[in-house]
């Protein structure tokens, strides 16, 4: 898994690959800071992450709630069909945000 | 006797002494006629049980009739016929007319000068017929005549029914000795298999019972490929024997074509030659067939209601289900293919149930559990070896009960190495990083076990579940502790599974957290997502280990993919 930090007005992270148990360490500790600064929203590109599991989207929730719980909010952009299939499996596209790419941009 | 001859003695006429004289002849010759008819009996007794050679032991009983009754002629109309002793010819008219009158019950009668007696002899509650005493002269027949007549005719009747039971032993007796004869004849014709090529190793072995059943195993190698049978017709004898080589030479010839290349073809064809025969009386046989391509590292096979059978991959004993029911039960089953990875070391094992359903002196079956357990540990000695064993084990567990049906061993042993390496069993370590190896496994189990149309949709949905039902194991069965995560996928007709097997703490499902579909919550989403990527999930707990199955039917539309 590749995991980078764009420069955007917001907090953006973008992940590539295979997003599953064995990268949440990574995933943490590189979310971790931008969770603790709470000043943002937290942009979250899935484009091309080809394998997602429910380990992972475990983590993508309790991201969700210290956002939440500090009046922002985690916004998925863009998602790959491994993605998409595990979150309507799990109906969490319901309680998700979800944009695609260009509307973040617009939104930006 | 006494008082009379007082009397004798007072009287002292010469008158009274001749009468008395010829009394007492009289009744000497009555004693000495009682004595000999007596004797007549017994000569009668002794040769019905000293002959049972059918019509002459009755001729014979005839003679000593007319003998004893003191007849010049005896006719009696048996189930073999009519059987005449004495000579008839002067009472040929006598006889014609005592045999008009006969209606079952004794009668007497004359023509002429001929005398005739009707004595009915009861061969069953519904089978009487008349036996005839003629006596020339106008010698009458009296009360004393009838009573020893009517024991005549019982005897006469006893000597029937035991030529007839003597005659059916013998039948019986000989129908038995050529039905062994012919079922070990049939069943000399199962070969031990030749040509198999390098790679494979195979053990085939039948004993036929005392009387020998209905087993049989063919294998053969066309044009590269090993085809083999397995089978058992229902019952013993000479019909389960005529049917057997009626259903082995129709698996030999299906197995000859080479216009059929795919195995529910040429169980197609093997139905479509035995189930006119076996409808028309009324038996069945099961059969299992398989074909192999060295190399391939797949086995192909096509069972029709046959059990014991299983492929034995590394630790598991995956048991091969019938895809259709015995051949001769319904008419026109399709029938279903179940595609297995096979592996080096690996053995697919088919038995007959003599070998299952063999009894000790306890009347305690074998069993598939010993079976199944003799293999698994033995695996490693090879197919020889071990259906030797298998077959020691089976003689052992018998001890001295004789085998009531045929019991027959196939083993095929898989020695080739393929490249690049492919199977499909998988072993992991319980951690994060090692459920990885799970995708590119299952790219190569599909590529070998599931048809191209289908590999790409059941690969997203195939590799989230496993890898779900894996991270549960190491999370939960061994708590992070790590482990062993032992994997086997194989097809059953179009139903693909994958087991997943560890030896960890037993799942607790009521307690385990469960994710509910749209609620915002962190943990427990993983088998409910597995429950919607497949068709089936099952738990087993199995002594100290763990067993997930999961099922998909790329042929069932529940719009998973």
């Amino acid at each position: 898994m590749e995991i980078s930090l764009p420069t955007t007005p917001f907090a953006a992270v973008v992940i590539e690959g295979r997003f599953d148990a064995h990268e949440v360490e990574q995933f943490r500790s590189v979310i971790e800071p931008l969770l603790l600064e709470g000043s943002h929203d937290l942009s979250l590109d899935l484009t091309n992450v080809n394998f997602i599991d429910s380990t992972a989207l475990a983590e993508l929730i309790r991201a969700m709630h210290r956002l939440r719980a500090n009046a922002h909010d985690l916004v998925i952009v863009g998602t790959s069909a491994s993605v998409r299939v595990i979150l309507e499996l799990t109906r969490l596209d319901l309680a998700l945000t979800i944009r695609s790419a260009p509307e973040v941009a617009v939104a930006s | 006797m006494s008082s009379q001859l007082a009397l004798v003695e007072v009287g002292s006429l010469p008158e009274e002494n001749l009468r008395l004289r010829d009394e007492s002849n009289q009744l000497t010759g009555a004693i000495a006629d009682a004595y000999d008819a007596i004797l007549g009996l017994c000569d009668l007794a002794q040769i019905h049980v000293g002959s049972l050679q059918s019509r002459a032991s009755t001729s014979r009983v005839m003679q000593e009739v007319c003998r004893l009754l003191r007849c010049d002629a005896a006719v009696f109309v048996g189930p073999e016929g009519t059987i005449v002793a004495g000579d008839t010819g002067e009472s040929s008219a006598a006889l014609g007319l005592a045999l008009s009158t006969f209606d079952g019950t004794r009668r007497t009668g004359w023509h002429d000068h001929v005398m005739w007696a009707l004595e009915p002899v009861h061969l069953a509650a519904d089978s009487v017929v008349p036996l005839v005493l003629l006596r020339n002269g106008g010698r009458p027949f009296t009360s004393g005549d009838a009573k020893l007549s009517e024991a005549v005719a019982a005897t006469l009747a006893g000597t029937v029914a035991l030529v007839r039971l003597h005659r059916q032993a013998i039948e019986h007796a000989v129908v038995e000795r050529d039905h062994a004869v012919a079922s070990q004849f049939a069943q000399s014709v199962l070969s031990a298999p030749v040509g198999v090529p390098a790679g494979l190793e195979v053990f085939a072995r039948c004993l036929p019972a005392r009387q020998a059943g209905g087993d049989f195993y063919a294998v053969t190698m066309h044009e590269g490929e090993m085809r083999f049978a397995v089978g058992d017709v229902a019952g013993k004898g000479l019909p389960a024997a005529l049917l057997m080589a009626r259903v082995l030479s129709a698996c030999r010839t299906a197995f000859e074509r080479s216009d059929l290349i795919d195995i529910t073809a040429m169980m197609e064809a093997i139905d479509q030659t035995v189930y006119p025969q076996m409808s028309e009386v009324g038996l069945f046989s099961t059969l299992l067939i398989g074909a192999h391509r060295p190399g391939s590292g797949v086995v192909r096979i096509c069972n029709a209601g046959h059990s014991p059978a299983m492929v034995i991959a590394g630790h598991m004993a995956i048991p091969i289900p019938p895809g259709m029911p015995p051949l001769g039960v319904l008419e026109g089953c399709r029938p279903e293919e179940q595609v297995l990875a096979v592996g080096p070391g690996d053995l697919l094992l088919i038995g007959s149930d003599g070998i299952t359903d063999q009894t000790n002196d306890g009347g305690e079956l074998l069993g598939g559990d010993r079976l199944q357990a003799t293999v698994l540990t033995n695996r490693g000695l090879g197919a020889a070896a071990v259906g030797e064993l298998i077959m020691a084990n089976v003689a052992a567990h018998a001890g001295t009960v004789p085998s009531s049906d045929d019991q027959t061993l196939l083993i095929v042993g898989f020695l080739e190495n393929f490249a690049p390496q492919m199977n499909d069993q998988l072993q992991i370590a319980a951690d994060y990083e090692s459920v990885r190896e799970i995708g590119p496994w299952l790219d190569q189990v599909l590529i070998l076990l599931v048809r191209e149309a289908d590999r790409a949709a059941m690969k997203i949905r195939l590799e989230l579940a496993v890898h779900e039902v894996c991270i549960n194991i190491v999370d939960h069965a061994y708590d992070g502790q790590g482990g062993w995560i032992l994997l086997s996928a194989s097809r059953i007709g179009s139903q693909f599974h994958v087991q997943v097997t560890d030896f960890g703490q037993a799942y607790d499902a009521e307690n385990a957290p469960r994710a509910t579909p749209g609620v915002v919550q962190v943990r427990g989403f993983g088998l409910g997502i597995v429950e919607q990527l497949v068709d089936s999930l099952t738990y087993e707990r199995i002594d100290r280990l763990n067993r997930w199955t999961l099922t998909i039917d790329p042929s069932r539309t529940k719009g998973k993919s």
